[in-house]
């Protein structure tokens, strides 16, 4: 199998053909993450990468211990998700002194993402050495104390990075100093270090920018007697056996996968043998297999997988060749079914080629390929859709029903590292967008429908309880977004507190409900100028005046902060057309046109007014944080 | 004609870590030779057999691992078991 897959990767290199070298490649490494298979993606990833250059994500390892056997398979991962890993490793135990000095390599790096590599014995080593010795108030102070140092040192890189640090949970000895006693013991070594991952968990609920990775629970996933070796880390301080290598590197690409901005907005899937046993078409609706009867409990399993994806802000779509009335009875009426159709912001169900029907789902909900995933049962409608829509992530299901709900459950693209309100109330969002679009039908002007919708906007600051989602928004949007710059949470932090700088939220309400926040502005004084530097809005709201508003409100608090000129840019790119005449819609005049097709526009706030749409209503007053 | 493919093995294996051809690990007479070696390497290409074949080494079996007729003779014993 793998031999067959190394003369087809071959074939593919030889005749130039990247699509088919990536696809053999993606599955060599998917069937077996070996280092030796890590390896030959390498080799051939920066040949069948080519013709678009990845994009660079630069990881900073500060280590207790021997990471290097790690680094090739978690750079595989990311060459096959079209990221270029710079990986740059501290010495062995000086993580402290990485962070503490100033003028450290860590900082001059600029690393994205910092990977803390240690171990109980090095955060907790009087638990791990003489554990028998230790009292009670001893293990507590312990954890106390290194929970204490382990905020300090966060504290000090958030201060002096931006980049998100990702911390360990600490795992239990595989057999602990005080024997079966440990299990029960108030004392024991398994009670301190449930202690510390309690508090390592509240660090990073408190901080901006730190995650939690669960080592201790990817112990326990594949077997703590097998996850360790003694002999390596006697022989070279690497503490894993060889088949835990590739689950730590897959575990730890999915942060680098999301930290990227690579994230799926909407899960495609399949109906017949994907999200139900059998073929409704042929088996009727009590003749599929769907339920807690052995058969049927797999789908089920991938049922429950794909709600859990959905309350994380996650779109479902179904992308099916059924006859639709057949389909839809099984939604609406099969006891056993977890997924309804509410569940659904969109659906292809008909005999259609699935590679169109996708792209009609894309223009539906405003998404572009990129951001869908596909989950389909069938081998051949995968690779159609791989062929035909190499933007589109096609998840690879095993052949065994039984193994589809673990596999959508590992997929990189479908993790989050935050989940906002706006996120859990995003489906029952589309529902209403898809009324909002009956209702413009009904109406004749534009003018008529802008006031049937009875909007109003609020704008704000920012808080520390709208930053993440100011943050989340600057990376997600791409459509409406006149710069497309991304921020982080730390950054958006540091340009709220500067005094030059306003960062702005907008929150919209309508008759069909409340959008919460879906719209960011950021401007920046200098001088009589005022420049924005980020103005976006959220696809779900485009194309109803807010955007006016947003902007009126802008010039409004320019002009009070003393400006004379408002300016803006505009920065072309493959998807921010909605945006491209916002600035001459607005009386703007353009300055000047630079070579990449970026442009400059500038407004006289003296000879000209920018009106709040009537339509609009203003809900609360901006105030000043 | 066992040892023939635990061969191959061992040769694509070093050859991917190694970053040589084949052939340049089959001619090789100590791994030490090929110019891709260095010990985060060679620590890798332990890993990387242990991943092909299954197994795990002790500290004696890993000493051993220096040239290929050597590391077919340590699988050989393995697999024997």
């Amino acid at each position: 199998m793998e031999t067959d897959l190394k003369r087809m990767l071959e074939i593919a290199v030889a005749a130039g053909d990247k699509a088919a070298g990536v696809a053999a490649l993606r599955r060599v490494f998917g069937d077996r993450p070996s280092l030796a298979n890590a390896q030959l993606v390498l080799k051939h990833a920066k040949q069948l990468g080519g013709e678009n250059a990845r994009e660079e994500f630069k990881v900073a390892v500060l280590r207790a211990y021997t990471v290097e056997p790690m680094l090739p398979l978690l750079e595989a991962y990311a060459a096959l998700a079209g990221l270029d890993l710079r990986v740059q490793v501290g010495e062995f135990n000086t993580y402290m002194q990485d962070i503490l000095n100033p003028d450290s390599w860590l900082y001059s790096f600029l690393p994205r993402m910092i990977i803390l590599a240690v171990q109980t014995r090095d955060l907790l080593p009087a638990l791990c050495d003489r554990a028998a010795e230790l009292t009670p108030a001893d293990s507590n102070k312990l954890v106390d104390d290194a929970l204490r140092q382990l905020r300090h040192l966060l504290d000090i890189v958030s201060s002096r990075c931006k980049a998100s640090v990702i911390v360990p949970t600490l795992d239990i000895p595989p057999y602990p100093s005080a024997g079966i006693l440990d299990a029960q013991a108030p004392w024991g070594q398994r009670a301190a270090i449930d202690a510390f991952n309690h508090g390592l968990r509240e660090i990073a609920a408190s901080a901006t920018g730190v995650y939690v990775v669960d080592m201790e629970a990817l112990a326990g996933r594949f077997g703590r007697s097998r996850w360790y070796d003694e002999q390596k880390w006697n022989m070279a301080r690497l503490p894993f056996a060889a088949d835990a290598l590739p689950e730590i590197a897959r575990e730890y690409f999915k942060y680098v996968h999301v930290l990227s901005g690579k994230l799926c907005k909407v899960v495609a899937v399949d109906l017949d043998n994907t999200i139900w046993g059998g073929i409704v078409g042929e088996d009727g609706m009590d003749g599929i297999q769907v339920g807690l009867d052995h058969r049927g409990a797999a789908y089920l399993q991938l049922q429950r997988v794909l709600l859990d994806i959905y309350h994380r802000g996650i779109l479902l779509a179904i992308c099916s060749k059924n006859n639709r009335e057949e389909a839809m009875a099984v939604l609406e009426k099969h006891p056993r079914m977890l997924l309804r159709p509410s569940h659904f912001a969109a659906m292809r169900i008909n005999w259609e080629d699935k590679a169109r029907n996708l792209r009609e789902i894309a223009a539906e909900l405003n998404l572009g390929l990129d951001a869908i995933a596909f989950v389909d049962d069938n081998p051949a409608e995968r690779d159609r859709v791989r062929q035909e829509l190499p933007e589109v992530q096609v998840i690879e299901l095993p052949d065994d029903p039984a193994l589809y709900a673990s596999t959508v459950a590992q997929c990189p693209y479908c993790e989050r590292l935050s989940v906002s309100d706006e996120d859990r109330d995003r489906s029952r969002y589309y529902a209403q967008e898809r009324q909002r679009r009956v209702a413009q039908l009904a109406t004749n002007s534009l003018e008529d429908f802008y006031r049937s919708l009875k909007m109003d906007v609020e704008i704000g600051e920012a808080t520390p309880e709208s930053i993440p989602r100011i943050a989340q928004l600057t990376q997600k949007t791409n459509q409406f977004n006149v710069t497309t710059r991304r921020y982080s949470e730390q950054e958006i932090t540091a340009m709220a507190q500067q005094t030059a700088s306003r960062v702005y939220w907008l929150r919209s309400r309508d008759r069909f409900g409340d959008n919460g926040i879906v719209g960011v502005g950021i401007a920046r004084l200098e001088g009589d100028t005022c420049t924005i530097d980020t103005l976006l809005l959220s696809c779900r709201v485009i194309g109803r005046t807010i955007e006016t508003a947003l902007l009126a409100e802008i010039a409004t608090q320019a002009r009070a902060d003393g400006a004379r000129y408002l300016e803006g840019r505009f920065v072309p790119t493959a998807k921010n057309a909605p945006a491209k005449d916002f600035y001459a819609r607005h009386g703007f005049t353009r300055a000047e046109k630079d070579g990449n097709g970026a442009s400059r526009w500038r407004l006289d706030l003296a000879q000209s007014v920018l009106n709040w749409p009537e339509w609009i209503d203003r809900a609360g007053v901006l105030q000043r944080s | 004609m066992m040892n023939g493919r635990v061969r191959d093995r061992i040769l694509t294996t070093a050859a991917e870590i190694f970053h040589c051809p084949e052939q340049a690990v089959a001619q090789a007479s100590a791994l030490e030779d090929l110019p891709g070696w260095e010990s985060i390497a060679h620590l890798n290409f332990i890993l990387a057999l242990e991943q092909e074949f299954g197994c795990t080494f002790t500290d004696l079996e890993v000493e051993r691992l220096t040239s290929v007729p050597a590391i077919i003779d340590v699988i050989d014993g393995k697999q024997r078991g």
